[in-house]
């Protein structure tokens, strides 16, 4: 007969252990089992023994917590995201889900949780909830309606005064966009920490009153009805896929009844779980390609900053090695404009002295044909050469011959002779070159 | 990646996209540039090179000071006068026999590769029976 028992299996990852517990649902309540622990290089016998329960109990959920720091609770649902309905209009979103190849048949977030613990409680005065869940904030300002903000801060590695201050900074951050303080406080702690309570009571002036549940005793009570779990799991690809021992489906319809004969078929309706989205790479990919644009992912990769940047803004510190690249970048862009301009100022010296060596060259060959030209037909006196002209005074004793060697070196020179008193002959001759 | 991006905090994606941008505004022109530059200074050195060795000449040319000029100028001439007109301005004189005047054709071509410096302007001689007297104007480079 113990095979007909309805089971609840759960399972979660803190730090580097896996940590596994059943429970057997009855009417009246559940009935734990004892908790198993797993370290993460004993994955395989984590899984294996899981699958021995299932084995032992076919009715059965396994359900799992998303410890995951960046989902956030929306007023619409994204098609893009993995998602679950906590309230009728609010949704908690992340990014996708992402558990390896562990079964899981229903996966909650500890925003849907906190919901379910508090909902009851709730009415028009804002409720500041606040999950702690392996060392992480899970913080939810809420009205019987809806959830109005959502935060999750990071704990790890800060003081309970430390801790205390950002809570008391998400409030102070929620009060700048709503100018409303939050009228009571509520916190649910899935591990023992008295320090953190006092700090928190003290910091934030208000009372406090804890709720402490292990986390197993939370994911079985979420699984123990269907109508508790049917909308608030976060639906993601593995329940659909076939291959998979994780298809949420037929296993909620044949267990739930069992166990909840009062939900309705209105209620199903309402909470279809024919509406499971698949978060497949392929379904991203493919609904991708149908409606989001190259601009839109841009866009989204910003538009979800600037959102997490809100919801979590405490628990992203700017980490040093974020310089690395624009000190890189500097470094090397320094490096290259400083050896750019030595190596032009190099190259324009090369320049300059490659065009000075023409220069001289040309004015060493004039000066050279002119002084060939001269032959034994004359003597030079005085000669002006630079590379536009040249302008020549000298004696000439051989006319001819040097007027045709000139004229051979520059045709177009004005060549002038004149006698002198002492019967030699002066010449002069200018010319372009 | 692009998850891990979107999970930064909003500094730290602006800090990548300043990075980014630099890279690609900054580094990438300066590295082309630079090497752009280096290809065409190495062009001038094999020129220079090329020239220099025609004249069995090995070393680079040195910047132009009085002292060295005029004292390599001696060696080859009978009188080497230098004064000075402006900064980096230099009138020379050289005066030299008349057999000597391949000397100083040689000397000319050949200044610019041993001097970093420039004649500007023309190249006046004036001679007498036995010497001539050249004179022009040095800039140096």
């Amino acid at each position: 007969m113990q095979n007909q028992q309805y089971v609840t299996i759960t399972h979660y990852k803190e730090r580097e252990f896996y940590f596994l517990n059943y429970a057997i649902q009855t009417k009246d309540g559940f009935i734990t089992k004892e908790i198993e622990q797993f370290h993460e290089s004993e994955k395989e016998q984590f899984i294996e023994r899981i699958r021995n329960l299932q084995a032992k109990y076919p009715k059965n959920q396994i359900i799992s917590l998303s410890l995951s720091a960046n989902q956030i609770v929306k007023d619409k649902e994204d098609p893009n995201q993995a998602s679950a309905r906590i309230f009728k209009e609010n949704y908690v979103v992340q990014e996708k889900i992402d558990i390896g190849n562990i079964p899981v048949t229903l996966y909650f977030s500890p925003f849907a949780i906190l919901y379910e613990e508090y909902k009851h409680k709730l009415d028009n005065k804002l409720t500041l909830m606040i999950g702690l869940f392996d060392r992480k904030l899970y913080i939810m300002f809420a009205t019987e309606d809806k959830i109005h903000q959502s935060w999750t801060l990071g704990t790890r590695g800060l003081t309970e005064k430390q801790v205390a201050d950002r809570v008391y900074k998400s409030m102070k951050a929620y009060y700048k966009i709503s100018y409303k303080f939050a009228d009571h406080i509520e916190m649910l702690v899935s591990d023992d920490s008295p320090k953190l309570l006092k700090v928190l009571r003290e910091e934030l002036s208000m009372t406090i009153l804890p709720t402490q549940k292990t986390i197993h005793n939370l994911l079985h009570h979420m699984g123990a009805e269907q109508s508790r779990f049917v909308s608030s799991y976060i639906k993601s690809f593995l329940s659909a896929s076939p291959q998979r021992e994780v298809a949420a489906t037929p296993r909620v319809d044949e267990v739930a009844p069992t166990l909840n004969e009062t939900s309705t078929l209105e209620e199903s309706a309402l909470h279809s779980l024919d509406d499971i989205r698949l978060n497949s790479p392929i379904d991203s990919a493919s609904s991708m390609n149908n409606g989001v644009s190259f601009l839109d992912k841009m866009k989204a990769l910003f538009t979800s900053s600037s959102l997490s940047t809100e919801q979590v803004v405490e628990s992203k510190p700017v980490n040093i090695l974020s310089f690395l690249p624009l000190l890189f970048v500097i470094l090397s862009g320094g490096y290259f404009s400083l050896q750019n301009t030595a190596i032009q100022d190099k190259a324009l010296m090369l320049e300059s002295q490659s065009y000075a060596q023409v220069n001289n060259s040309l004015l060493a060959m004039t000066a050279k044909d002119v002084f060939s030209s001269m032959g034994k037909s004359a003597e030079l006196k005085s000669a002006t050469i630079s590379s536009d002209n040249i302008e020549l005074k000298g004696v000439v004793w051989g006319i001819e011959p040097l007027r045709n060697s000139l004229n051979a070196l520059y045709n177009d020179g004005e060549f002038v002779i004149k006698p002198l008193e002492n019967f030699m002959t002066e010449f002069s001759f200018k010319s372009k070159v | 990646m692009v998850e891990k991006f979107k999970n930064t905090s909003i500094v730290t994606k602006i800090l990548y996209i300043l990075a980014l941008i630099l890279f690609f505004a900054w580094v990438i022109p300066s590295m082309v540039s630079y090497y752009s530059n280096v290809n065409k200074y190495e062009k001038s050195v094999n020129e220079i090179e090329k020239i220099s060795s025609k004249y069995a000449l090995t070393s680079e040319a040195k910047p132009f000071t009085v002292e060295a000029f005029k004292e390599s100028a001696k060696v080859l001439f009978s009188k080497v006068d230098i004064n000075p007109l402006s900064t980096n301005r230099y009138e020379v004189s050289i005066k030299m026999k008349r057999e000597d005047i391949k000397s100083f054709h040689t000397f000319v071509e050949t200044l610019s590769l041993r001097y970093l410096v420039q004649i500007d302007g023309a190249l006046e001689f004036k001679a007498n029976d036995e010497d001539i007297e050249a004179k022009m104007t040095l800039v140096k480079l």
